[in-house]
């Protein structure tokens, strides 16, 4: 079970768990999360070792294969879940922006 | 001509930022960092340019790798896929550079990177500061012990004296390194917390603290060092510098001989330190040879069959010391000990040593008329109340006479003039 910190994800927890919703490998995470996010979202290559060094101990994601010391991971349920329950919580919070804000109830 | 330059590298652990700024410049002035060491630093010759550099923490980084790691390739990996090439390590710190100035991040995430700080530095810094603390305050402790059972003689040998104050400064500098850690720990959760960058491990007032007491260790040491060659003639100071700097460049040259063999990290350490260990043990037995050879007094010290003088002299006293070894029984024996300190709180000391330290002295405190002093003790020691000598106390000195009988009058007006006590 996940620890308490990751109640709530961090923009770049985020994307790297929704880059492996495919099986992908650390180099390619980095990369990947620049293109789907306009280079808006940067993944330094120190915080995304210790992420998915943290993520495989937390059992967010599992290393699937090594190729020539090149890691793939992929998410598990308890990350699939993780996901789940970030869209929900950002989802209220959007809801609750247009309700109180946008419309001024 | 070598294109390898060697500088020292004075600097302080954990100083991240500090170093990343020096290899810039260093560069800058044509000079790239090759390999990092605790004190030599070696740069290779180029032509000058403007590079970036980072420099993190890596959990298994060890001067005791032989190789770098798998999960430490991965990660350099990682860094040369967005531009970081891997220059060189030590310890857990891994240095990177890169030609683009405007290269991302190593660490994009404030509270990760605190965390992977934390975790490294625990494993090492800290535990190194620990075990270092541990290490001293036992040392301190048994030379303390050794030094209050002469305390006079000994607050008068400057490299006794430089010696302790050589451990209270390291004690002080390394309690100073653990509180500023867990400080900078509070520090940097709180500033995460409300969405702050991790501050650096060391601040500017923090290294400050570091650089000064490391260079007040320096000047002690030089100046012990200075103090033994005073004291002693060639062969201790031979001796006495093999015996401390041998083990230590022993322990290093065996480190990297176990990893140039191919040793693991734990098989390299613990092979180390059992040669560090042996050879420390050699090198004590080494000192406790070089304090039995012969010691060079100064003109003021004489030497005989018969009679011994001596002076002894550090920044607290000043310390003259006479014996009389003649057997003949028409001649008193008259030993004294003349204490001048330089210091109101080093008096005090003393006269509690001299008239306190003993219980079973039983103290009378008389007026002399002859020895014109502040204040003139009587010593008796037994049930039989034996009389051993005075303890007489000046303004700026303190002598202690001892002899078996009372002087007379006269010989009090000899022993005033002869030892110019006015």
């Amino acid at each position: 079970m996940a620890r308490e910190k990751y109640k709530t994800l961090t923009e770049q927890m985020f994307y790297i768990l929704i880059c492996l919703c495919n099986e992908c490998c650390g180099v390619d995470i980095m990369k990947k999360v620049l293109m789907i996010t306009n280079d808006r979202v940067q993944v330094g290559p120190g915080t995304l070792y210790s992420l998915l060094d943290n993520f495989v101990q937390e059992g967010i994601i599992i290393e699937t294969k090594i190729e020539q010391r090149k890691k793939s991971y992929l998410i598990t349920e308890v990350g699939r879940q993780m996901l789940e329950n970030e869209y929900n919580r950002l989802n209220t919070l959007a809801i609750d922006y247009q309700k109180l804000v946008k419309e001024g109830k | 001509m070598s294109d390898v330059v060697i500088r020292l590298g004075y600097f302080v652990e954990g100083d991240i930022l500090g170093i990343e700024r020096k290899l810039e410049k260093m560069a800058a002035k044509g000079l790239f960092i090759e390999t990092i060491g605790p004190i030599f630093w070696t740069y290779k010759k180029a032509k000058p340019k403007q590079l970036k550099y980072t420099v993190t923490y890596f959990k298994e980084g060890s001067i005791y790798n032989c190789k770098a790691t798998d999960n430490q390739k991965i990660y350099f990996e990682f860094g040369e896929s967005i531009g970081w090439q891997f220059v060189c390590e030590f310890n857990q710190l891994q240095v990177f550079c890169s030609d683009d100035i405007n290269c991302m991040s190593f660490e994009t995430d404030e509270y990760e990177k605190f965390m992977n700080i934390k975790k490294c530095t625990k494993k090492s810094y800290l535990k190194d500061e620990v075990i270092k603390v541990v290490l001293w305050i036992i040392l301190f402790a048994m030379q303390l012990s050794s030094f209050q059972n002469n305390l006079i003689d000994n607050l008068a040998s400057l490299p006794y004296v430089l010696g302790i104050s050589c451990f209270v400064i390291a004690i002080s500098l390394s309690l100073f390194k653990i509180i500023d850690y867990f400080w900078w720990c509070k520090k940097a959760s709180k500033e995460i917390s409300i969405g702050n960058e991790c501050p650096p491990m060391i601040s500017d007032f923090s290294k400050s603290i570091n650089i000064g007491f490391r260079n007040i260790l320096l000047i002690v040491c030089f100046y012990c060092i200075i103090a033994i060659i005073g004291e002693s003639n060639n062969l201790n100071v031979g001796l006495l510098s093999f015996s401390i700097i041998a083990p230590l460049l022993i322990f290093v040259v065996a480190i990297k001989f176990f990893k140039y063999k191919g040793y693991s990290a734990k098989t390299n350490k613990i092979l180390s330190f059992v040669i560090l260990i042996g050879f420390t043990i050699v090198g004590t037995q080494m000192i406790n040879i070089s304090n039995t050879t012969n010691i060079i007094y100064d003109i003021e010290t004489m030497q005989s069959a018969d009679y011994t003088y001596e002076k002894d002299e550090s920044f607290l006293l000043t310390y003259y010391q006479y014996s009389n070894n003649v057997s003949d029984i028409d001649i008193p024996i008259i030993d004294y000990q003349i204490i001048k300190p330089k210091f109101n709180l080093i008096y005090d000391i003393c006269v509690n040593d001299l008239l306190y330290k003993n219980d079973w002295y039983d103290i009378k405190q008389k007026e002399i008329k002859g020895f014109n002093a502040n204040k003139s003790y009587e010593i008796y020691v037994g049930s039989s109340a034996r009389f051993i000598g005075y303890v007489i106390l000046y303004d700026d000195k303190i002598v202690n006479i001892e002899t078996e009988q009372k002087l007379s009058e006269e010989q009090i007006l000899i022993v005033y003039d002869k030892l110019n006590l006015n």
